[in-house]
């Protein structure tokens, strides 16, 4: 087909005006291109068309069957998330009860050195302030040495607060028992030491 | 056409649904044949044309009557048809449809000369680019304007007519051969 460029450049639209204008009045008196330009014509309009004899009822139903589709979802989503909140609320348990019901609540002081430094750049009221709170505290020593390089520079009478809030003696029981028999001799001794 | 669309969109943003049913029977043919001749089976468009319309409900207060509502419509089942045509190249990668058989053969055409037809089309249709094809389906299924198809697929006019192009030359040559 010679033509057949041209016509599918005229039916592209790519056909400058000029051109356009050409192959228009050429389709009147060429009846070859006339031909071959109806032939391709309906070949485009071939597949275009959609009067196949369809079963309206599935157009009847279809807004019908969205909505049920809709509803489906919303009941799935609803599932994933009481499903996630169900997990959430598993691990928060898991995790966090057991902590809560041996720390009673309470905040841990790490004796490591970033601590003690914060501690050792405390004026005297901010660090009696930590001691009158803290009964809300207990002390859960890494460095045993650290330990007893606090509580020796501390005054007498935060000491006292000290073992008064702590209960220091079941305390050290509790926190001493996987220190060694000469560490723990060598803090009693450091503790008796200072003037209580 | 226009404002009777932007008057039930209105209607349905106060709480009618009914008038949502109405738009939804206006548009529902167009929006399931240009996802048929996209996808080329009734169980994909059907797929589809079931998304757009929870996509269209779940955001119509997004619409902002600033174009008509049939260029937005169509923005939605281009992205749609295009999304499930990616999904199915992934799916038929992975499936055994082609060992087994499809599993299902259920359509909407009940006559089987029409079914042979339209079988023939699809097929047809199937064998041109994506992108092709979709210029092709909105130029004379949708009977939209280079200027319209633009607006809805964010594509260049030049692209689009060289793409349609493209697509007749194509089509045309695979009914020559058939014939």
């Amino acid at each position: 087909m010679k033509n057949y460029d041209r016509i599918t450049k005229y039916l592209s639209d790519l056909l400058s005006k000029d051109e356009k204008l050409q192959f228009e009045e050429e389709l009147k008196i060429n009846s070859e291109l006339r031909r071959d330009f109806e032939n391709i014509q309906s070949q485009v309009k071939l597949l275009a068309e959609t009067n196949f004899g369809t079963d309206e009822t599935y157009f009847n139903n279809l807004t019908v069957n969205f909505r049920k589709k809709m509803a489906k979802r919303k009941t799935a989503k609803q599932f994933r998330l009481a499903s996630a909140f169900t997990f959430v609320t598993a691990i928060f348990l898991f995790y966090f009860i057991p902590q809560f019901s041996n720390e009673s609540f309470s905040e841990k002081i790490l004796f490591d050195n970033s601590e003690i430094e914060i501690l050792s750049s405390l004026n005297e009221s901010e660090k009696s302030n930590i001691l009158e709170n803290s009964n809300n505290f207990s002390i859960n020593f890494k460095n045993e040495d650290l330990m007893n390089d606090y509580i020796g520079e501390l005054d007498e009478n935060s000491v006292l607060q000290l073992v008064n809030n702590y209960k220091l003696e079941d305390y050290f029981l509790k926190e001493t028992k996987d220190i060694s028999d000469k560490d723990f001799d060598e803090l009693v001794s450091q503790l008796n030491n200072i003037k209580l | 056409m226009t404002e009777e669309d932007n008057i039930l969109i209105r209607e349905f943003l106060d709480g009618n649904e009914s008038s949502f049913n109405k738009l939804i029977r206006k548009y529902q043919n167009q929006i399931y044949w240009h996802a048929r001749k996209m996808t080329g089976n009734h169980e994909d468009s059907d797929e589809v044309t079931q998304e757009v319309m929870i996509t269209i409900y779940n955001k119509l207060s997004s619409f902002h009557f600033e174009s008509a509502f049939s260029t937005w419509l169509y923005s939605i089942v281009s992205t749609r048809s295009l999304n499930l045509l990616k999904k199915r190249k992934v799916r038929d990668f992975f499936s055994f449809d082609d060992l087994f058989g499809k599993s299902t053969n259920e359509d909407i055409i009940r006559d089987y000369e029409n079914k042979e037809k339209l079988e023939k089309v699809e097929k047809a249709l199937q064998k041109i680019p994506t992108k092709q094809r979709e210029v092709f389906i909105f130029r004379n299924f949708d009977q939209l304007s280079y200027a319209e198809i633009s607006s809805i697929t964010g594509t260049s006019e030049g692209a689009l007519k060289a793409n349609y192009f493209h697509a007749i030359k194509k089509i045309t040559e695979m009914i020559d051969e058939e014939l």
